[in-house]
């Protein structure tokens, strides 16, 4: 089925498209093909991007190109066919709870279940990669369901530590970059996520699916490597 | 091509900064860069580099130095003044500074981003093609007292002779007080709250917490109820949203490239600049425009700019100063 959108004008340099369809899967899928096709297209005037769970975020030099000239580029690529996506599978190890994820046993609370099944729930299905955002090339993941929509945290922490594995909502990321957060982390993973040294900087795009695999505090230093040699 | 620098004999705040790294938001990277973009421009413009060169960005501080080698300099943004060996000079001209000469540019009364040029390219490592500090990155160059910073530069006596011109290319800058009135266009969750326009006729006190990331405005009163889930999506430097408790959070450029909350407003590139400029206890309004209005008073800067640019090249040619111009 076809999807229909909506243009909206943010600020005097960008645009906000809004994807709808009754279909979640197709909502992301239409915002994920119009962020790829457009994106980087500094040619003809746009200047950043990012494609979400149904929007996209197109920011454009209004010294070159205008709100409605935008619209009508979006126009044309939304009436493509989608491709679906083929993913990539990574597997990623996780030491939950204790300093790792020291909000585990409060996610279990509010779930109604103990900490061993919070980590059961969390790393027995593959979550999907729905989005990279910040801070770092973190990646913006759904997938495996808590029964209850996990809140914030009544104050955010002012450092999470690289790594960090959190839940929000039906949301899970992982900060590759010490910076302050709202999220609750249940673990963290010893894997680098983001290299600046390498090319790509992150092995994983949008579409892709990750496992986490639980692992003892004292296996750490072995999985020291990059994100590349996780990849199944 | 020659290596000058500068000694930096005091400082409180500053680093080496420019215009940011845009186009990386696939990687999470968000913009950063001087706060003040078009001042930050200007000072590159005035010593004859490229607009999106290193430039040193002082913030709510004063800067003090002496140059070890004579340089072409500038200065724009927030100061109104600099001394050279005890002598004021404008800022926002283009300055010859002798050999041994102590530059003082004293902390701002009003705004707080202040921007210095050198003719050349300014050492500093870069990141994703950008000095500028990014403090998830873990990565920026501050100044500290007592250390150098080299420029590589082909400004020297030796090609230019001794016998230095006085310019007079008074661009055009702002002049700060402790009001800000900044415009803005509507943002698309408006129509989500209650009485959202409300804003467009409040004053607003930055809060102390502000940083680069985002400004903290006192409280507007709004009540998001239901209207303040939203789906994580794209936003904008600039953007005016509502936080949970009804405070304002203006996104600055160190903005993480995707939030949740409600964007009301959100400012026109001017205005992004002149926040930058704004100190915790300085008030702000914030008035709506048409998006046309918006798009004009951006043309008219653009223009400005190109008028400076345009006489600076005129006045180096006219000196046989070609060397010197990058643009």
């Amino acid at each position: 089925m076809k999807s229909t959108f909506t243009c909206q004008e943010y600020g005097d340099s960008a645009v906000l498209i809004n994807i709808e369809n009754d279909d979640y899967e197709m909502r992301w899928l239409a915002a994920q093909s119009l962020g790829d096709a457009l994106r980087d297209r500094s040619n003809i005037g746009i200047v950043d991007l990012v494609a979400s769970f149904q929007t996209v975020f197109i920011s454009f030099n209004a010294l070159v190109t205008s709100h409605d000239a935008v619209f009508q580029i979006v126009k044309e690529h939304l009436q493509a066919d989608l491709v679906p996506r083929t993913p990539n599978h990574f597997k990623l190890p996780v030491v939950y709870g204790d300093a790792y994820g020291p909000h585990i046993n409060q996610v279990a609370e509010i779930c109604g279940l103990s900490p061993a099944e919070v980590i059961e729930i969390h790393s027995s299905q593959d979550w999907v990669v729905r989005f990279i955002g910040s801070p770092v090339g973190a990646p913006m993941m759904d997938g495996p369901k808590f029964p209850v929509s996990v809140p914030r945290l009544q104050t955010p922490v002012t450092r999470m530590e690289p790594g960090s594995v959190a839940v929000s909502g039906l949301q899970c990321v992982i900060y590759n970059a010490p910076s302050p957060g709202g999220w609750q982390v249940i673990g963290r993973t010893p894997v680098k996520l983001f290299d600046l040294e390498a090319s790509p900087n992150m092995p994983f795009q949008a579409g892709d699916r990750i496992r986490f695999t639980p692992i003892k505090d004292s296996d750490w230093e072995s999985w020291n490597q990059l994100f590349h040699q996780v990849k199944i | 091509m020659i290596t000058a620098s500068i000694s930096i004999e005091r400082v409180g705040y500053a680093v080496v900064q420019d215009l940011g790294r845009l186009g990386l938001a696939k990687l999470g990277i968000s913009a950063n860069g001087a706060g003040d973009q078009v001042s930050a421009r200007l000072a590159n413009i005035l010593v004859g580099n490229h607009e999106a060169a290193a430039v040193i960005e002082v913030i709510s501080s004063e800067v003090v130095f002496t140059t070890d080698s004579e340089l072409l300099l500038s200065v724009t943004g927030a100061a109104k003044t600099l001394f050279v060996d005890d002598l004021p000079h404008d800022t926002h001209e283009t300055l010859v500074v002798a050999a041994g000469s102590r530059v003082v540019i004293p902390g701002s009364v009003f705004g707080q981003r202040t921007y210095v040029g050198l003719n050349g390219e300014l050492q500093g490592n870069r990141i994703l093609g950008s000095v500028a500090p990014d403090t998830f990155l873990e990565f920026g160059q501050r100044l500290i007292s007592g250390s150098k910073l080299e420029v590589q530069t082909n400004f020297e006596s030796e090609t230019f002779g001794n016998e230095y011109p006085v310019f007079r290319f008074s661009a055009a800058h702002e002049t700060y007080s402790k009001n800000f009135n900044l415009t803005a266009t509507l943002g698309p969750d408006i129509s989500r709250l209650k009485n959202g326009e409300q804003i467009f006729s409040q004053e607003f006190e930055v809060l102390p917490q502000s940083d680069h990331v985002g400004m903290r405005l006192n409280g507007t009163g709004l009540d998001l109820g239901a209207a303040g889930e939203i789906l994580s999506r794209g936003v904008p430097i600039g953007a005016v949203e509502v936080a949970p408790s009804g405070e304002l959070i203006i996104l600055l450029r160190g903005r993480l490239v995707t939030a949740g909350y409600p964007v009301v407003a959100v400012l026109t590139k001017h205005s992004i600049d002149k926040v930058s400029q704004a100190r915790a206890g300085d008030q702000i309004t914030i008035s709506l425009i048409e998006m046309n209005k918006a798009q004009l008073e951006l043309q008219e800067i653009e223009s400005k700019i190109t008028n400076t640019k345009n006489r600076v090249e005129n006045a180096f040619r006219s000196r046989g100063w070609e060397a010197l111009l990058s643009y």
